[in-house]
């Protein structure tokens, strides 16, 4: 059977990412996954306003074309199951698009075939096509682009170019980097390759000084360490390999080197999220990596034979070790709770960290001062001093700066991610019942009012 | 019958260093206090063939991995549990004689040599200290990481091969040693491919397997440690202050006396020569295995002690080359004929300068034991107190109060899973420094705490002369006092209007 290969990675792709959702809705009350969705979905629901109110200074809202589309289908379906099968529709097709890009490069039915499961089994894959963002949508549009491209016809090419152009309406990563592609897709001559690829080690150099000199704190890269979007272990030795076996080849695989190179440089300027284009890249180059195990001339095939089953149980491992992490993830029921219980209060300002905010905002509906989107600001800058401080009076005058009437305290703030020992800071001055009043506790979470 | 002769001395060797062995670990009937988190561990597989991973007794969950307690548990059937942990793991670690006798012979075709290098791996200070008196793991692991070494060395052989793939899958589920031994024979592909040396591709091979074994296997283990830690799980998650005692800073003249001086200067000597002239694929293993255990000190990525242990064994075998070349050369020379008194004269100095060093870290091990006024205290709790009823005490003494006492400890030694290791440890420092009662009072009672334990161990660790706010009766009542030890009962809560 002709599509046979290409039916069986489609249907692993789905099972892999339905995996999570389905768990989710057996042991974990069907709620979203992890922070971002929850403003993704709040954006689309909002998508004909201009500013998010729901943040202290309010804030432009910029919708992206994958807004527009989880607004359409949250009329057909509701906005939380459109959160979820939007990604994974995304999910496949882009399997599909890779797989027969891959052929279209050349790469042998074999290797495309081992590439593909080896992609979709990825941890940083399926956070793409699991948790709710831009970047799934995102991530389609560059590899139909590319696929358009490898056509080498006038039509397709000019589709591509408006393709990749709408790129435009997500943000300025996307853009660099369909433009590394196009660059990379477009150079034929051998000389000027070579120039190419020398301009992205170049730049791959100077971003590591540049990452170095800022002292910034390290990105994490791995899943099996605890990395949100990451790759396993032998992902990364994998690659290794397979980069030492097609080095040779580099200038001929100009379109998996340049973009490789411009991603590993971008990481350290733009942040984790990279990693979700970066996967792509890795898993060709882990695919060549066992396609050389494999053809090697081993001279014990019991050590051959052991190798392989490691090296499958390994990347299997990673696999199922993700998934069964943000199957668990939060939010959960406590929390969710007590955002319900937050949602019945008065209208008020609530604090609380940076991560909590798309859930207050979504679920409580309630304006916090610092979201995931706050960069480093006076905003944080104060929220970081309301918590460590021990001195009231200065607590106060930052509470009343911001109008805070509520105070939101999970299990993470007080296990590390705020503080790391009882009575520090704010959790110290909670003892002063004419200033502060818990008006809500449970497992896991703590709501105080602040009393003016 | 020539043939026979080594093997009887041999023989001879073992017995002189497992009884040498059990000497000092039969002075006392106690182990050292961390022992007895693995004796509480034995005693459960033994009676309920599970060990304890979520233990009541203690504040925090325990990670580990629970070969070696089978091992052990497995031989309860044949003795009573404290021979047993007192017998086995000195029959374990004294085991090491005969591998480094195989491995110096493979070396060095030299059957002196392989035998006096068997005689010097019974004797080497911090192995003996580490392994006689507390159901150490390392009594086992170090053996078997060697016997693989001595299994690699004998590659293409079937067996072996065979061996060396059954006894690294069988080491990565017993410790973390497994990373090291993988470390040293990348670093061992490394130098020969420096060298020139032609290597048998099997051993590329099965590097690549063992890597990947014990890389994937690792993880499959420690995926909960690592998600919650990271990579900071190499350190276990230990409160800093303890981390500081464990990761000292490498003090060369404390290490060659743990060592042993004549394996460490010979040993150094030895890579000396071979790194800068003499190609020896053997050598070169050993010199790998060496230079990654330096790495890892250097990093502070594994305890000084542990490091040394190997160390330790590495240069025995390093030295093992260095007395075949002596005597080799000593044949060319006008003493050749005075070539037995020169045996005599390794004799006399190895038993001054490791016999005798191995014999005061054995005495010192078996003083490391708790004494009898200390455990006559936690009888004492064991019968007097309530079954749900909480002790504080320093780490040190938190497995000896689950498993003697038979009651919950604050904090213990294994810090791996501990939800905030350093406030524990910070928290319980303060209850014994502080002056303030009311501020003792307070974290008493967050960790609902019965009774306190004092001993003059914990005096001498924390630097105090008693607990400074006990004189208020009406709070603490003292209720055990004897020679070693005092045991306080908190009797007061503080309320907050």
């Amino acid at each position: 059977m002709k599509y046979l290969k290409p039916i069986l990675v489609v249907l692993l792709a789905l099972i892999v990412l339905a995996a999570p959702p389905v768990f989710r809705l057996v042991y974990h009350d069907n709620l979203l996954i992890g922070e971002e969705p929850y403003y993704h979905a709040r954006i689309a629901q909002q998508i004909s306003e201009d500013t998010d109110t729901l943040i202290y200074d309010e804030r432009i809202i910029q919708p992206t074309l994958y807004h527009y589309m989880l607004f359409a289908s949250s009329n057909i379906v509701g906005i939380e199951n459109a959160s979820r099968l939007l990604p994974l529709l995304f999910g496949v097709l882009s399997v599909v698009l890779f797989y027969f890009l891959l052929r279209k490069l050349g790469v042998d039915k074999e290797k495309t075939f081992i590439i593909s499961l080896l992609l979709v089994i990825s941890p940083a894959f399926i956070y793409t096509f699991v948790f709710s963002t831009p970047h799934a949508l995102s991530v389609l549009i560059i590899l139909l682009g590319m696929f358009l491209i490898s056509f080498r016809k006038t039509t397709c090419t000019v589709i591509a170019f408006v393709l990749f152009a709408s790129l435009l309406f997500f943000n300025t990563f996307s853009i660099l980097l369909a433009l590394v592609i196009l660059g990379a897709l477009v150079i034929n001559k051998g000389k000027e390759k070579l120039l190419f690829l020398f301009f992205m080690m170049a730049l791959l150099v100077a971003s590591l000084f540049y990452f170095i000199s800022l002292n910034k704190p390290f990105v994490e890269f791995s899943s099996d360490l605890g990395a949100l979007i990451g790759f396993g272990i032998f992902t990364l030795v994998l690659s290794v390999l397979g980069l030492l076996v097609t080095w040779d080849q580099r200038s001929k695989l100009l379109v998996i080197y340049s973009p490789l190179i411009f991603l590993s440089a971008a990481v350290f300027f733009f942040g984790s999220f990279v990693h979700i284009y970066l996967n792509f890249f890795l898993a060709i180059l882990v695919g060549y990596g066992i396609s050389y195990i494999l053809k090697r001339k081993w001279r014990v095939t019991l050590i051959r034979n052991l190798t392989l089953v490691i090296l499958i149980c390994g990347l299997v491992f990673s696999a199922v070790s993700y998934t069964a992490r943000i199957s668990g993830a939060e939010p959960d029921s406590n929390i969710v709770d007590s955002l319900q219980w937050l949602n019945s209060q008065e209208h008020g300002t609530v604090l609380s960290h940076h991560s909590n905010g798309f859930w207050i905002q979504n679920i409580a509906g309630k304006k916090v001062i610092t979201d995931g989107l706050t960069g480093r600001s006076e905003r944080i800058i104060d929220s970081d001093s309301i918590f460590a401080s021990r001195t009231l009076d200065n607590t106060k005058e930052l509470l009343n700066k911001y109008d805070v009437k509520y105070i939101w305290i999970d299990n993470a703030m007080k296990k590390g991610e705020v503080w790391r020992k009882d009575k520090e800071g704010l959790l110290f001055l909670f003892r002063n019942n004419e200033t502060f009043s818990r008006g809500y506790s449970n497992n896991n979470i703590e709501i105080w009012y602040y009393l003016t | 019958m020539k043939a026979r002769r080594e093997y009887i001395a041999l023989a001879g060797i073992f017995l002189v260093v497992l009884l040498f062995r059990l000497y000092f670990a039969f002075q006392t009937q106690y182990f050292s206090s961390d022992a007895y988190f693995d004796y509480r561990q034995v005693e459960n597989i033994q009676n309920t063939f599970l060990p304890i991973f979520k233990d009541p007794l203690n504040f925090s969950q325990i990670f580990f991995m629970p070969v070696f307690h089978y091992i052990l548990a497995a031989f309860t059937f044949i003795a009573p549990l404290s021979i047993v942990l007192k017998v086995v793991p000195n029959i374990f670690a004294s085991f090491l004689v005969i591998i480094v006798y195989f491995i110096a012979l493979k070396t060095t075709n030299h059957k002196g040599a392989a035998l006096f290098s068997a005689f010097v791996a019974g004797f080497i200070p911090i192995f003996v200290n580490k392994t006689l008196n507390s159901i150490s793991i390392f009594s086992f692991t170090i053996p078997l990481t060697f016997f693989l070494i001595y299994c690699f060395m004998n590659i293409p052989k079937k067996k072996f091969i065979l061996l060396f793939i059954a006894g690294t899958l069988f080491l990565t589920f017993t410790h973390t040693t497994a990373l090291l031994l993988v470390l040293a024979l990348m670093l061992y592909l490394v130098l020969v491919k420096i060298e020139g040396i032609k290597t048998d591709r099997t051993e590329f091979e099965l590097i690549l397997f063992s890597a990947l074994l014990s890389l994937w296997l690792t993880f499959l283990v420690f995926k909960q440690p690592l998600l919650v830690h990271g990579l900071a799980v190499f350190w276990q998650n230990m409160p800093e202050s303890i981390l500081v005692s464990f990761f000292k800073e490498f003090n060369i003249l404390t290490a060659i006396y743990m060592i042993g001086i004549i394996p460490f200067l010979a040993g150094f000597y030895v890579i000396y020569l071979y790194i800068l002239r003499e190609k020896d694929k053997h050598i070169y293993l050993f010199t790998s295995f060496a230079l990654s255990i330096l790495l890892l000190l250097w990093l502070k990525v594994i305890r000084m002690d542990i490091g040394l242990m190997f160390l330790g064994v590495i240069l025995v075998l390093l030295f093992s080359r260095f007395y075949q070349l002596f005597f080799v050369y000593l044949k060319k020379t006008k003493v050749s004929k005075y070539s037995s008194l020169f045996v005599v004269l390794f004799v006399v100095l190895f038993i001054l300068l490791s016999v005798v060093p191995s014999a005061d870290y054995a005495q010192k091990a078996v003083n490391k034991a708790p004494s009898e006024y200390e455990i006559q205290a936690l009888e004492w709790l064991s019968m007097n107190s309530e079954e749900d009823e909480i002790i504080l005490s320093s780490p040190d003494y938190g497995f000896l109060i689950s498993t003697i006492a038979k009651r919950k400890n604050i904090v213990s030694s294994n810090f791996l899973l501990a939800d905030d290791s350093e406030q524990l440890y910070s928290d319980v420092r303060t209850i014994y420094t502080t002056s303030s009662e009311i501020e003792a009072i307070n974290l008493l009672n967050k960790y609902n705490t019965d009774y306190m334990l004092l001993t003059t161990k914990i005096l001498s660790d924390y630097n105090i002369e008693g607990f400074s706010y006990v004189d208020d009766k009406n709070c603490f009542e003292l209720v055990f006092d004897n020679k070693d030890a005092q045991i306080y009962k908190s009797l007061c809560q503080v309320e907050v209007k």
